[in-house]
């Protein structure tokens, strides 16, 4: 049996071997013992009953003699169906003698040589004439059917002895086969026990090493696990310790997120109204916006019907430039005209009268002209000045304007930014409450692992003592293989 | 308020053009010489005010136009048409003030119609009394000026003697043309 086989297979190697010793006794034993008890039953059945038929015969034929003699004494025939049927079962008595019987054909033929015989002579006493008398028939029963009966008597006797006899040898025979299966059997049982003892033996020595060695190796295991099972203790503990802080520190971190939770849905909340607020002042905006554009336009239109008074006065003033000139040249033909007047003499004194009128009369245009010129201008200073003015307030409208919608764009963009705000906002409370959820749910896994490293130091605090009850066992165990090793 | 007070002095304006017309048909025209007011032109020379006297002038003409002749007198332009003859043009502001004025586009001819002077432009027609004869204002360089001035305009105006300034010129070109014989 190699290293290799197991402990189990030895053992069971062993047990085989000696219940195989333990079969082959049986089946040796129960193979004797039935034999013997198959030829004691052969004994009983065949020899008893071959003798206890013998013995049969040994009746019928004394009932057939008996029959005989009966009806030869009282003549019944009563005593002859008597000695008929005594007659018959002999006979059938024989036959089954004969069956069982074997190796006594011989005597078989005697006792049936002898029974024809007796009954020949019975036949023929039977018929006797009854009228011979009895004292006849008595002397033809001792001169004839005696020595036929002592012959059948003998013959049936000597098969009843032969009988008895084989029986006899027979069982001794059995009881010699007999005692000498018991002895094969005792051998075979010292055999066996001697095997078995070896192989207990061997075995033994085998696997008191075998065990000697693997308890070693469990009582080292058994300290190593000891020293693992102190250490996971340890640690256990550690483990549970650390795992209750940061439960602790987790729980706080928890209250920490629902307190920023509440504060981001309170400036989630605040940058929704300021949306709504910034939405509300986009629509102002937009509306001033359009009034705005409104007043620009109207603006326009007055520097454009100012621009348009300007051209309009300055065509005025064209016209009156014309007027002017035909003043002038008016004034100027007055003068030719007085100059011609005065050249002319008296016939060109009242020409000249008229000239010196025309004259006053273009002065006095002229004059009006110059009015009108510096009215006109006045206007178009006026003009020009509103216009100026027109122009400055549509230019700091559109310079408005433009702020305006710098500040509309502005205003916009604050408006895009409010919301992208409130949006971010908004992620940011569904963030921390997903962030609170995610704490809670640590905290209960915190909870978990620390319940599980409280239970983890209590099954490591069993596992240590398992340990230790272990390594004892195996100390046990080893001073019971080896009663002289120590703790 | 100061716009209804325009339209209001416009209105009596008007109503005194209508009235001066109109009175100006019953005027008794002034035959005494001597009390008749005296009348006088005003023009501009390098933006300065000079007058003179309108019996001394043949004609008033705007931008006229001077057709230049090639000459080596100074201060002469070119000539002028005037009616069916041609006219010499020379410089009022070169003659007054010895500084040329090329653009002068006003012509003023003189008495005996056989010169005309240009000068920049023309101001107005006065009529002066006596009492508007004031002594001589200071005219720097100026030449060919009257020894008295006039008011004109509220102003002392000096007063251009044309007639003196004519005879200097006939005098050079009847002396010039008598040095190229008479050509």
């Amino acid at each position: 049996m190699g290293r290799n086989t197991t402990f189990g297979r030895k053992l069971g190697f062993g047990f085989a071997v000696a219940a195989l010793l333990t079969v082959v006794m049986s089946v040796l034993g129960v193979q004797s013992l039935t034999q013997v008890v198959s030829s004691k039953d052969e004994i009983i059945d065949v020899g008893l009953g071959s003798l206890l038929q013998a013995r049969t015969l040994e009746v019928h034929a004394e009932e057939t003699v008996a029959a005989t003699r009966g009806y030869l004494l009282t003549g019944q025939d009563e005593y002859l169906q008597r000695h008929r049927e005594a007659s018959q079962q002999f006979g059938a008595t024989l036959d089954a003698l004969s069956k069982q019987l074997r190796g006594f054909d011989a005597e078989l033929e005697q006792v049936r040589t002898a029974r024809q015989a007796y009954g020949l002579v019975a036949q023929e006493l039977v018929s006797l004439d009854r009228g011979a008398g009895l004292p006849e028939v008595v002397a033809a029963t001792f001169e004839r059917a005696v020595p036929k009966r002592r012959e059948l008597s003998a013959a049936v006797d000597t098969l009843v002895s032969r009988v008895r006899s084989q029986l006899t040898d027979r069982a001794a025979q059995e009881s010699a086969a007999a005692r000498h299966s018991v002895n094969l059997l005792i051998a075979l049982g010292v055999l066996a026990a001697l095997v078995s003892a070896g192989l207990a033996f061997a075995l033994t020595r085998h696997l008191d090493a075998q065990i000697a060695t693997a308890v070693g190796q469990v009582q080292s295991s058994s300290a190593e696990l000891q020293a693992a099972a102190s250490q996971q203790a340890t640690g256990s503990r550690e483990q549970s310790t650390a795992m209750s802080e940061i439960s602790t520190t987790i729980s706080e971190l928890l209250a920490t997120s629902r307190q920023i939770e509440s504060s981001s849905q309170r400036v989630m909340e605040m940058a929704e109204a300021t949306a709504e607020s910034a939405r509300t002042g986009d629509d102002i905006v937009i509306s001033t916006q359009g009034t705005v554009a409104a007043i620009r336009q109207h603006v326009d239109n007055v520097v454009k019907h100012m621009l348009d008074l300007g051209r309009r006065s300055q065509q005025i003033g064209t016209v009156v430039d014309i007027v002017a000139e035909l003043a002038d040249q008016t004034n100027i033909l007055a003068i030719n005209a007085t100059i011609e007047a005065s050249g002319a003499g008296e016939s060109g004194r009242r020409f000249a009268v008229v000239a010196d009128e025309i004259r006053k009369l273009a002065d006095r245009v002229s004059g009006s002209t110059k009015e009108i010129r510096g009215l006109i201008d006045e206007v178009r200073s006026a003009v020009n000045t509103t216009v100026m003015a027109t122009e400055t307030s549509s230019k700091a409208v559109d310079a408005g304007a433009r702020q305006f919608d710098q500040v509309t764009h502005s205003f916009q963009r604050i408006s895009q930014l409010v919301e992208t705000t409130t949006e971010s906002a908004r992620e940011i409370h569904l963030s921390t409450k997903q962030q609170a959820t995610a704490v809670e749910q640590v905290n209960v896994a915190i909870a978990s692992v620390a319940q599980a490293s409280k239970e983890t130091e209590t099954s490591s605090t069993q596992t240590l003592q398992t340990a230790s009850q272990l390594a004892q066992l195996s100390r046990s165990l080893l001073r019971l293989v080896r009663p002289q090793a120590t703790a | 308020m100061a716009e209804s007070n325009d339209h209001e002095r416009l209105l009596m304006r008007l109503n005194q053009l209508r009235t001066q017309f109109d009175a100006s048909f019953a005027d008794v025209p002034v035959t005494n010489a001597d009390a008749a007011p005296k009348e006088y032109l005003t023009l501009t020379l390098r933006d300065r005010s000079f007058g003179i006297a309108l019996d001394e002038c043949r004609g008033l003409r705007a931008n006229g136009v001077i057709v230049p002749v090639p000459s080596d007198v100074v201060g002469f332009m070119g000539v002028a048409g005037r009616g069916r003859k041609l006219v010499a043009v020379h410089d009022l502001c070169w003659w007054v003030l010895g500084q040329p004025r090329p653009q002068a586009r006003w012509l003023l001819l003189d008495r005996n119609d056989d010169l005309a002077f240009a000068f920049d432009a023309f101001e107005a027609h006065h009529l002066v009394s006596k009492e508007d004869e004031v002594a001589g204002v200071a005219a720097g360089a100026a030449r060919f000026l009257r020894q008295r001035a006039v008011r004109l305009s509220g102003q002392p105006t000096p007063i251009i003697d044309l007639p003196a300034l004519a005879a200097t010129l006939r005098e050079q070109f009847g002396a010039a043309r008598e040095d190229s014989g008479g050509t």
